[in-house]
């Protein structure tokens, strides 16, 4: 038998091997996105039957770019998922560095942080309504001990203040999660680089920033793509908490979508929505794959 | 360089374990001093105290004359090299070797010299560019022992920095070694568990065990002088055979009995060795080293203390026959004590055969049976 004969055949049983897999991956992602990339180029309302319902080519698109509305959201999207995954980072990576020299307790503390993230997204925001409700939540309580306006204690009232609640709900609810994902990543890190690092004279904040940051790359960049995409759809916080007001000042692009699908049965309009929605979060990951994955990538395995 | 100084030494870790008890030594500058146990024995704890990455309980560590207990590792001026390496997985060669001097702030043109002329010396120069995980093992260590030499400290530790290396690469790094310690005139506390490093490498040995330091001496005067029992089993390999024995005096001189059989010794025996003169009619350890055993065809001296014994099992070496055999030694507690004889390959020795094998009564010691401590000579 010719060598060439004997790896072909290798090769159909690899491929046969991996067919179970490449099927589901196309029934459970491919598949839809497909359908929707399809039905974005469709007009299809179901509140209208009368109106024309097919292709439409790019019309749902060109009616997205020309809102000033999707623009809008758009921005308010991109501003809360740079700033609230940034807080998250921040907060979470000073968790993980303070939970993992935790000697004593360890498991009750990793337990007791992980908490909020364990809590459903609608639940925290109902848990959250309490806390700032003008009548007894607590927060107004403590702004009005502060001395602050009336006026200023009705937090979902005023657009930057009804972000602020919107962006601390996600971060009180987000952060354990970057905890545990780079407390995982600070455990496989040996000790023993630390000592190295320290004989040769880098002080404490030396070897954070030579040794820890640069082995933590890899499990921040996972949690940074995690997070960045459930951020750029972030709907539970939003519908629960403002309904996207005062006004239109804190629709995203899901609430958005979400309006366009439920409330005006424009499943053509919503899909186009969707692969918008998609095409962000992509871009996020890509950017965070080219600044930071580089890094790994350059590294041969053995 | 500078000399190291521990003094009353002493390690308790939290969970009652005791490391360390009453540890002194002195490293003198310029001396190259392997310390020596089994593992677990507290050995590493001293390295670890030493370069501050442990406290020590209690006990005073001068580096250089200057006092350090209360110094973070960055500023003992001290360069440990790790059994693991640990080398900076993310960063060259260049980078790990530059590492010590760019946390110093030094200049780039001082960097860059300082790290060409230590690849240099140890052939690491086509690898510079390279990550430590495309490196064979003898290369990270080349890069471990650079990264530590690179800037002139005070004093090299080295946790165990062959045993990760395979046999042949290891003896010949034990060369290298020496060598770059003789041309750097460095400073180095050497730990390991290997006393055959041990021997060939240290210009002292200090060997510990459970937490207690028992012999610190050139390695000669450790192998032909053990202070006590463990020192005497520890070092050398075959370890030294044991047995109990009684030195007795009949009509017609002294003998040595153990293990069923009776040796004559030279009637001035105990005038040369006027320690062994309580031990008289008392049972005492007697120990001795495989490699002293001849044929009893050889045995030169007036009174050769012949015994009889019957062959078990041989291993050839090459160079030499282990022959292994047994004597009977019921004051041990069991019935039998096995044996060792290192044997020239000329002597003809099979299983269950007979042989008679002497050995020079001069070369045995002898240890106190309650504290095995060895005889006084």
């Amino acid at each position: 038998m010719k060598p060439g004969v004997l790896l072909s055949r290798e090769a159909r049983l690899g491929y046969l091997l991996l067919a179970p897999a490449l099927l589901v991956i196309a029934l459970v992602a491919l598949y839809p996105l497909g359908y929707t990339l399809w039905l974005s180029f469709q007009q299809k309302i179901i509140k209208l039957p009368w109106l024309h319902q097919g292709w439409v080519g790019l019309a749902n698109y060109r009616e997205l770019l020309a809102a000033d509305r999707f623009w809008q959201a758009l921005a308010h999207t991109v501003m809360f998922t740079v700033v609230s995954v940034s807080l998250e980072l921040a907060l979470g990576l000073l968790a993980a560095l303070a939970i993992h020299r935790t000697r004593i307790l360890t498991g009750l503390t990793r337990a007791a942080v992980l908490l909020p993230w364990a809590i459903p997204t609608v639940v925290a925001a109902v848990m959250w309504l309490f806390l700032i409700n003008p009548a007894f939540g607590l927060i107004p309580m403590g702004l009005r001990l502060l001395g602050l306006p009336e006026a200023w204690q009705v937090l979902l009232a005023h657009p930057a203040s009804a972000w602020a609640v919107i962006i601390a709900t996600d971060v009180w609810k987000n952060t354990p999660f970057i905890t545990l994902m780079l407390l995982a990543g600070l455990q496989v890190i040996p000790e023993d680089l630390y000592e190295a690092a320290g004989m040769d004279g880098a002080s404490r904040w030396q070897v954070f920033r030579h040794i820890t940051l640069p082995l933590l790359t890899p499990a921040i960049l996972v949690a940074l793509i995690f997070r960045t995409a459930q951020a750029f759809m972030v709907f539970g916080h939003i519908y629960t908490l403002t309904g996207g007001g005062p006004g239109t000042a804190t629709e995203t692009l899901a609430f958005l979508n979400y309006q366009a699908i439920l409330n005006d049965m424009r499943f053509g309009y919503g899909a186009a929505l969707s692969v918008v929605i998609f095409l962000g979060s992509l871009a996020f990951a890509l950017f965070y794959l080219y600044t930071m994955g580089l890094q790994i990538k350059e590294e041969p395995r053995p | 360089m500078g000399e190291i100084v521990i003094t009353g030494l002493n390690k308790t870790y939290p969970n009652g374990v005791v490391a360390l008890q009453d540890f002194d030594l002195a490293v003198a500058d310029g001396e190259f001093l392997v310390l020596v146990g089994p593992s677990g024995c507290g050995k590493s704890t001293v390295l670890r105290c030493v370069a501050g990455l442990e406290r020590p309980t209690s006990g005073t560590i001068t580096v250089g004359g200057r006092v350090v207990n209360d110094l973070p590792p960055q500023e003992r001026d001290l360069a440990m090299v790790f059994q693991t390496y640990a080398l900076y997985p993310h960063m060259t060669v260049f980078e790990n070797l530059a590492f010590s001097l760019k946390m110093r702030r030094r200049s780039q043109e001082e960097i860059r010299g300082a790290v060409a002329s230590v690849a240099e010396k140890l052939g690491l120069g086509q690898h510079l560019h390279k990550k430590p995980r495309e490196l064979s093992g003898g290369e990270r260590q080349r890069v471990a022992l650079g990264r530590a030499i690179v800037r002139a400290p005070q004093a090299f530790l080295m946790d165990e920095p062959l045993s990760n290396l395979d046999a042949a690469l290891r003896v010949q790094m034990r060369i290298e070694l020496l060598k770059l310690q003789r041309e750097l005139q460095a400073t180095v506390l050497y730990v390991t568990h290997d006393q055959t490093e041990a021997l060939t490498m240290g210009d002292r040995v200090a060997v510990l065990h459970s937490g207690r330091l028992q012999q610190v001496a050139p390695p000669r005067e450790i192998y032909d002088r053990p202070a006590n029992r463990f020192v005497a089993g520890f070092i050398g390999s075959p370890a030294m055979n044991f047995i109990t024995a009684r030195i007795t005096r009949g009509e017609n001189g002294l003998f040595l009995d153990f293990g069923g059989q009776t040796l004559s010794l030279p009637t001035d025996y105990l005038q040369k060795r006027p320690g062994l003169k309580p031990y008289q009619q008392k049972n005492l350890i007697a120990g001795l080293r495989p490699e002293h055993f001849i044929p009893a065809s050889e045995a030169k001296t007036a009174a050769p203390g012949i015994l009889k014994i019957r062959v078990e099992v041989v291993e050839t070496v090459g160079p030499v026959n282990y022959v292994h055999f047994s004597l009977p030694d019921p004051q041990s507690g069991r019935d039998r004590t096995p044996f060792v004889a290192a044997l020239d390959p000329s002597v003809p020795a099979t299983p269950a055969q007979d042989l008679e094998v002497a050995i020079d009564p001069d070369r045995i010691h002898f240890f106190d049976p309650e504290t095995g401590t060895t005889t006084p000579y």
